[in-house]
This record gives C-alpha cells, sequence and structure tokens, in this order.
C-alpha cells in the first residue's frame, strides 16, 4: 500500500470492483478444473500487467502448493487428518481466485480513487468516509503494534490477562486520540464541503474496460444460469 | 447540544476503531482456517477478541449506526481483500441491521443495548466459513473419491447442516458478549478513569 | 484580515479558561509568531482562527472572531478551510490518503475544483515549493521533514490567504526544519498571513514580524521583529523561551573524554532493520556518570541501534558487555529501560502511584513521593496516567526509569515538543540518572546536548563515531 504501481495496462476501479463480485459468484457454482484454471491464468495476467507480478506469483506458489497436498500429501496421510486438510485444501484453492481479485482491486487503487468511485456509484459519504479511515489506519496499526510489543518487552510483564490488558488499554487510547486529531485534519481541509468531489485522476472507461465488464458481466450471467437451472 | 446524526469527528472514530476490530478478527482467521472446526468457532473468537473494541467505539458515538458502519466496512473489506467472498458482505449487513434494530429498541446510551448488538455483530463474522455449506457439495464427492469411511462423511455432513448453522451463529453471539463484558470490566478499570468516554 | 475580539474560551469539562480575553488584529501579509510555555492557550489560539473553536472543539466560547469581516460562528467548517489552511504538530495524524499525490490534490477535490484545473495546479505547487522528489510516494515511508513539507503542499495548492501552523518543528530532525523555513520564506514572500505557534524559535527569527508571548491564557506581550530580537538571553530564560540562535557546540561545557575504565563495552555490534543492516560493527565503551547524545538525520538507524542496545531487537554480530559479563539480547532486557518517544504505550496502571508497583522490585513508599515531588506530579499521585499532559506523561516515565533497577537508560528523542522549561527538568533529570547509570539519549535538540550530554555519537551511513 502507498504508492501506486504503474503497470503496462491500467483499469478502472469500477472494472475491478466487478471483477471481483464476478469472481466470488462463479467460485460457487463452478466445478470445472479448466475453468478454474482458465481465470486463475486470466487473473494472473491482469495482475501482472497492473505491475504486481509478485502478487501473480504468490498466486501461483499457493496453487501448486495446495495441488501438490491434495495429490500427493493427502493420499499418504491418516484418514481422519486427510478429511481435515482436505476441506481446506478445497477451499483454499477454490477461494484463490477470490484472493486475486482482491488484491488487483486493493494494490492498483489509491484511496481517493476508491473513495471517487464509491461516490460516482452513489454510496453515500457517511460509509465512504470511515470506509477510507479504515484502510489508511493499517499502516499506522502496524507502527502501533512495534511500539506496543516493545514497551511489552522493556517492562517484563508476566500472565496473560495482564499482558492482553496492556496490549488493549494502550492501543484504544492512541486509537482514540488519533482518532482525535485526524479528524481535526481533515475537519480543516474542507471534507464536510457538501458539493460534489471531484478526482483529479481521469477516470473513464476504456476499450480494456468495456471488454473487462463484458466479459465479468457474461461470467456472472453464466453463473447465475447455472444457479437456477 | 448533543446532535443525533453522525459527524465528521463520528466517522472517523468509526473508521479508526472499525480498523483495529477488523484487523484483530484478521490475525486470528489464519490460523483458525487450519482446521474447520476451528474456523467455524473463528466468529465466536472474534467476538471475545473483538467486543471490547467495539464497546468502546458505542460509548465514544452512542448514537444511530454506528453498528452497522462498523458491520458494512468489516464485510466490504474482507470482501474486497478475497480472503472471504460475497457471504461476508450479506453475514454482515444482516447482522448491522439487527443490531441496530436491537440497539433502538433498547435505546443507543444503555449497557444493555451495547452487549446486545456486541453479540450480533460477531455473528456477522460467519459468513467466513458459511462457504463450507455451500461448498458441501465438493467436498462430499471429493472425499468419496478419496474412498473416505462413509461414516466419516456422515459426520461431516451432520457437522454442516442447517441446525449447525444456526447453532454457530449463537455460539458466535455469546462470543460477542463476553466480549463485551471483558470491555465493561476494562472500562471500570480504565477508561471511564481516563475520561475518554 | 483576522480581528480576534476579546475571545474567552473554556474545553469542556475544564473549569479553567484556556484563553481569557484575548483581543488581537492581524493585518493581511503579517507573520506572527505564537510562543509561550506549554499550556499558555498556544495551540487553543490556532484553533480560533481555522474555526475549530467553535466548530470542533466543545467548551464555553465568548467574543468572536473575524476573517475578512465574516464572525467564523457564522461561516461553515468548510468555508474556513477555503480561507484558511492548517498544519498540525503530529505528521502523522494530518494525512487522509496514503500516497503523497492524492493528499496533494485532496484539498481541491473537496471544494469540487475542476480536474484538469488541479492538475495544472498541483504541477504549479511542485514546481514553485521544489518538492518533485515528493511526488508518487507512500505517505509512510516520508521521514518526518517531508511530511510535514507535504503538509504545507498540500495546503497551500487549495490556495487559502490565511496559514496556521501549530508547532510544526516538533517532531523532525535539523534538516526537516530547514526545509520548512524554506517553503515560510516562500509562502512569506507571496503575501500569505501566517500564524505560527512554536517552541523552537531559532528557525522564525528572520520570518517573524511579530511576536505574541502567552502566559496562562493571555497576551502578556506583542513584540516587533527587533524587540523581539533584542531580548537578552537572561530574559528569555525567564520567558521560559527556547534558543533564539542556532546552537553553536564550540561552547560546549559537559564534554567529558572518553572513560578509561568501561563498564560497557560494545563491540563490533551490528542491527538490521528489517533485514537491512543500518549499523555495522559499532565499537565503544561507557563507564557511569556518561550522559551520551546520539545523534544524525532521521532515518539514520539511531533508534534500531538503540533498539538493538536494549535488546528489543536481536543484534546480527557483535557482543555487549557489562561489567565484564556478556548480555545476549534478552538478557539486556533487564539491564536496560527505553524511555519511548510515545510514552502513552509505556505506562499501563491504573493510578500514577500504581505505575511504580509494576517495577519488579518493591520500590518504598517516601522514594516514590520523593521522585513525584521533584518532578512535580505529587498532586496528580491517584490519577490516572492517561489523564496526564503530554510532559507529566513523559516524566512519570522518567520517574520509572529512575526506580527501576535498570543501569543502562536510554531516551528517545525525549524533548521534540518542550518548552525550555521542561526541556530543563529533563536535563535535571537525565543528570540525575547519570550518577549510578549509563543513560543515551537519541536526539535532534542540540540545546539539549549542551545543556546535558557529556559525549556524543554521530550514526552515519551505517557508522558510528564520536565527535570531538
Amino acid at each position: 500500500m502507498g504508492a501506486i504501481p504503474k503497470g503496462v495496462i491500467s483499469l478502472d476501479p469500477r472494472t475491478k470492483m466487478l471483477l471481483l463480485i464476478a469472481v466470488s459468484s462463479f467460485i460457487f457454482t463452478n466445478t470445472s478444473y479448466l475453468a478454474e484454471a482458465s481465470i486463475l491464468v486470466v487473473l494472473m495476467l491482469i495482475a501482472v500487467g497492473l505491475g504486481i507480478p509478485k502478487t501473480a506469483l504468490k498466486g501461483i506458489i499457493i496453487y501448486i502448493t495446495l495441488s501438490a497436498v491434495k495429490y500427493g500429501l493427502l493420499p499418504i496421510l491418516p484418514n481422519m487428518i486427510a478429511a481435515n486438510f482436505n476441506i481446506v485444501a478445497v477451499t483454499f484453492r477454490k477461494l484463490l481466485p477470490c484472493f486475486l481479485a482482491g488484491e488487483i482491486l486493493v494494490q492498483t487503487t489509491s484511496i481517493r480513487l476508491l473513495m471517487f468511485t464509491l461516490q460516482k456509484l452513489h454510496i453515500p459519504q457517511t460509509l465512504i468516509i470511515p470506509l477510507t479511515i479504515t484502510v489508511r489506519y493499517f499502516p499506522a496499526l502496524s507502527e502501533e503494534r512495534q511500539a506496543i510489543s516493545n514497551a511489552m518487552k522493556m517492562r517484563d510483564v508476566k500472565g496473560i490477562a495482564k499482558k492482553l490488558e496492556y496490549i488493549y488499554v494502550p492501543l484504544m487510547i492512541t486509537a482514540s486520540n488519533t482518532a482525535d486529531e485526524l479528524s481535526q485534519a481533515i475537519t480543516a481541509r474542507g471534507i464536510d464541503n457538501p458539493v460534489p468531489k471531484t478526482c483529479a485522476i481521469d477516470i473513464r472507461l476504456r476499450s480494456l474496460d468495456i471488454f473487462m465488464i463484458v466479459a465479468s458481466i457474461s461470467l456472472l450471467g453464466w453463473t447465475i444460469t447455472k444457479m437456477f437451472l | 447540544m448533543e446532535e443525533k446524526s453522525l459527524k465528521v469527528k463520528d466517522l472517523v472514530n468509526i473508521g479508526v476503531f472499525s480498523a483495529i476490530y477488523m484487523i484483530l478478527s484478521f490475525i486470528f482467521m489464519v490460523p483458525s482456517m487450519a482446521s474447520p472446526i476451528i474456523w467455524l468457532l473463528w466468529p465466536a473468537i472474534c467476538g471475545v477478541v473483538c467486543g471490547s473494541i467495539y464497546m468502546l467505539l458505542v460509548a465514544k458515538v452512542p448514537k444511530k449506526g454506528t453498528a452497522l458502519l462498523v458491520a458494512l466496512i468489516n464485510g466490504i473489506i474482507y470482501f474486497a481483500i478475497g480472503e472471504c467472498t460475497w457471504t461476508i458482505i450479506l453475514s454482515f449487513a444482516i447482522a448491522g441491521i439487527v443490531a441496530e434494530i436491537a440497539r433502538g429498541a433498547l435505546g443507543y446510551q444503555t449497557t444493555k443495548s451495547a452487549l446486545v448488538s456486541c453479540g450480533i455483530l460477531a455473528s456477522g463474522f460467519m459468513g467466513s466459513p458459511l462457504p463450507m455449506w455451500l461448498f458441501q457439495n465438493s467436498y462430499v464427492d471429493s472425499i468419496i473419491k478419496m474412498g473416505m469411511d462413509p461414516t466419516y462423511v456422515a459426520n461431516m455432513q451432520k457437522m454442516i447442516s442447517v441446525g449447525s448453522l444456526f447453532g454457530f451463529i449463537a455460539v458466535a453471539f455469546v462470543g460477542g458478549l463476553i466480549g463485551g463484558f471483558i470491555g465493561k470490566v476494562l472500562f471500570k478499570k480504565h477508561f471511564e478513569k481516563a475520561g475518554i468516554i | 484580515m483576522i480581528q480576534i475580539d476579546d475571545v474567552s474560551f473554556a474545553y469542556k469539562q475544564q473549569k479553567k479558561e484556556q484563553l481569557s480575553h484575548i483581543t488581537l488584529a492581524i493585518q493581511p501579509g503579517e507573520f506572527i509568531l505564537l510562543c509561550g510555555k506549554s499550556g499558555c492557550g498556544k495551540t487553543t489560539m490556532t484553533k480560533l482562527i481555522n474555526g475549530l473553536i467553535p466548530h470542533f472543539a466543545e467548551g464555553k466560547y465568548n467574543g468572536k472572531v473575524l476573517l475578512s469581516q465574516q464572525d467564523t460562528r457564522n461561516l461553515k467548517t468548510y468555508q474556513i478551510a477555503e480561507r484558511v489552511g492548517s498544519i498540525f504538530q503530529n505528521p502523522k495524524t494530518q494525512f487522509f490518503n496514503l500516497d503523497t499525490d492524492s493528499e496533494l490534490a485532496f484539498g481541491l477535490e473537496n471544494m469540487g475544483t475542476d480536474p484538469v484545473k488541479i492538475r495544472t495546479r498541483v504541477s504549479k505547487v511542485v514546481q514553485e515549493l521544489e518538492i518533485e522528489g515528493l511526488l508518487n510516494r507512500g505517505v509512510f515511508e516520508l521521514s518526518g521533514g517531508e511530511k510535514q513539507s507535504l503538509a504545507v503542499a498540500s495546503v497551500y495548492a487549495a490556495d487559502p490567504q490565511i496559514y496556521v501552523f501549530d508547532e510544526p518543528s516538533a517532531n523532525i530532525d535539523e534538516q526537516g526544519i530547514e526545509r520548512i523555513r524554506q517553503i515560510l520564506f516562500k509562502l512569506k514572500k507571496r503575501g500569505k498571513t501566517i500564524l505560527i505557534a512554536e517552541h523552537r524559535l531559532y528557525y522564525l527569527m528572520d520570518l517573524l514580524d511579530q511576536a505574541v508571548y502567552l502566559k496562562d491564557g493571555n497576551i502578556e506581550f506583542v513584540y516587533s521583529n527587533k524587540e523581539f530580537k533584542n531580548i537578552s538571553d537572561t530574559q528569555r530564560r525567564e520567558l521560559g523561551l527556547r534558543t533564539f540562535y542556532p546552537i553553536d557546540m564550540a561552547v560546549w561545557q559537559n564534554k567529558k573524554p572518553k572513560p578509561s575504565e568501561a563498564l560497557l563495552t560494545i563491540a563490533n555490534l551490528t542491527c538490521c532493520y528489517r533485514n537491512e543492516p543500518v549499523v555495522h560493527r559499532a565499537t565503544f565503551s561507557a563507564a557511569k556518570g556518561d550522559v551520551i547524545a546520539v545523534t544524525g538525520t532521521n532515518g539514520t538507524g539511531k533508534s534500531t541501534f538503540m533498539r538493538c542496545l536494549c535488546g528489543l531487537i536481536k543484534e546480527s554480530g557483535g557482543t555487549v558487555t557489562y561489567q565484564n559479563k556478556t548480555y545476549n539480547h534478552k538478557q539486556r532486557r533487564s539491564l536496560c529501560y527505553m524511555i519511548m518517544q510515545d510514552v502513552v504505550h509505556q505506562l499501563f496502571a491504573e493510578s500514577v502511584k500504581q505505575e511504580f508497583q509494576l517495577l519488579n522490585h518493591t520500590v518504598p513508599d517516601d522514594k516514590i513521593t520523593e521522585i513525584l515531588t521533584e518532578l512535580d506530579l505529587k498532586p496528580l499521585m491517584d490519577k490516572h496516567p492517561m489523564t496526564l499532559s503530554g510532559g507529566q506523561m513523559q516524566r512519570l516515565a522518567i520517574a520509572v526509569a529512575f526506580l527501576s533497577d535498570r543501569d543502562i537508560i536510554v531516551f528517545d528523542e525525549p524533548t521534540s515538543g518542550l518548552d525550555y522549561t521542561n526541556m530543563l527538568v529533563v536535563s535535571r533529570m537525565v543528570k540525575k540518572l547519570a550518577e549510578n547509570k549509563i543513560v543515551f539519549i537519541i536526539t535532534h535538540d542540540k540545546e539539549l546536548v549542551q545543556e546535558s550530554c557529556s559525549r556524543i555519537l554521530r550514526l552515519a551511513d551505517g557508522e558510528i563515531t564520536e565527535v570531538n
């Protein structure tokens, strides 16, 4: 998160959202390996094109590992354990396209672009503002985690209940302070201006978007037909 | 002059605390996915772990919409990062609406309403293991193909039935209640004295 | 331009007025410094102008503030935001976005400005303020100084007439301060009206037109630039103000030579941050009574180095020996204690007094009372630590360190947001700690170094050197 990677292609956030919805519906009705694999390949190509090849690579590795577990490891494990891991392996593998589509959306879209897109889709500000703040607070939380763990190590706290108390209390108190400071800052930047906000980034649907949207809609349509027939 | 509608400050508070709520639940998500039974109990675990966060938030923002927004934000982010499917938006949306109805009926300022809505919210996490019910056919197919004992297959089908779905929702609710009570204890000990609420 | 007319303000839940009967007129293009001791009302005064009072902070508000003849009470916060830009103290909590480009456009987007115009304006701002290096980066990877430059630039993009700063230098190093100073010059040259509440003054001496000195919520003096510069050094100290001129380290009295007999020996210590070595084979030794400043620009690894010394990070090579015994990183945790920059994380107990019961040895009550009295904390003994002010919390953390059984104490930027008086308190405590401990201080604050340190280590490019 942070700086947005520059890829050879770019997609409109709306396209990416629709893609995620289509993929996450499709995985419930699909039973064909071939379809699953081809969706994965397409998603990986998109990921590479958008400038996040590492994520695509991670996807491939997970897929191979899960397949290896299923066909290599499970047959030699005792039945009960195998059945347990079977569910896990099947679920993870089925969720993988969904995970990739999610990464594509999150890693290649800046917060404000997401905000602006949601606004264009007529999602109310009451939801957009806290949602944006949530995403924005994640990196701050990792700094927070570091500070808390240092403080704990220094004080040599014993006992799980005490430990948890000393994690929760500072965490919530700093969160509360941050919320106050942050809301002052964004109020002073005019967040509650009622005029429709604009976005300096040019967003419009290009031919690639149109193509992807058509593909996503057909995927959705196919899924829905399959569900009812 | 207390305004009833959510102001920028309230929205920022909701955003910040939702982030903690989500991260804490997420920390427990990956390990619990290692086994289906723990995964089914994950919503309850989240309830225990995240309850106090929610309790502090509703104490700071005792207004209409707080619970629904926390639920929607969690649902949307879990959906967007692709760890869960659209089922989690659905489950959280339902949990959020039910929680708001409960809060409306019990009063926004009362402890009772905070605790009950805290429990309801935790059941929103059920959207994560929900695909197990939806994927059931795939599991059964592959297990039978593996030549597994039919009694095991039957057991698994029992574990993932309509009745058990409601059972696990109830467990999640209880988990949320416990988390809420932990929050209450922390309040007494720290936050009231510290003047945070 | 700005007319503050008999304004009084008391925060909700506080009886005491934070500001009482303030009257001040500010002309267009003026550069006003707000100074005074911590808690004098500087920050509250900035909030009067950017409209956070009365629109955001709850409390009792009397009198009126006029911005070009309009009462701030009758303006909406976003209308004020179009005229007054605000830059806050904590760079971590003033950005809405995670990437710099978005932040630069944020104010204009809120106003609904045409996208094409936003793009032209942003690239013009980048050129004028010479901040090309900040483009397309993650906000969290910027240094403190870069964050503050970005904050000013994003406000400048929306082009308000008035700028309000609340201690912009609190969290940044000297280079960062210099960057801010350059930008302030540019704003002033463009005829902007600027108000700045600040403890560190030396970088503003050539910029200010008037200095407003506040005491207990009242305007005590208003100085012109010339009058302010004429304040003698003794007078300045009495007023509790930080140095007016950059500190010259040639006059450094506490300087001590390297000890002949070392108690603590660090040999070839290598420390990594995110698997990248930031400190290479550091070697030096220290004795009781040493107060050692650890300096270097932001992001050179000073904190990593000290965290490694305290055993919070495992070393990648080398040894730490204390009293002829070698300590591994876990053992060092009970040898060292670090007072963190954000002390909120270090205070756990339900009351100030109970904080001492968390130490792993019992401390007699009279010792606790003694130290709390010395640090002006005794009346607060039964309060929850989180109700204290920032300065009080920090003093409490120092008190805990003082009564702990640790032999090495590390401070991380202890004086970043402190006024002169509180800086002196810290300095006094540091010297007292050093009577039977070794003290390290990570700091950019030369005034503190001059006041209390006996040795200086400089960290640059992974190498530790002792400054003589």
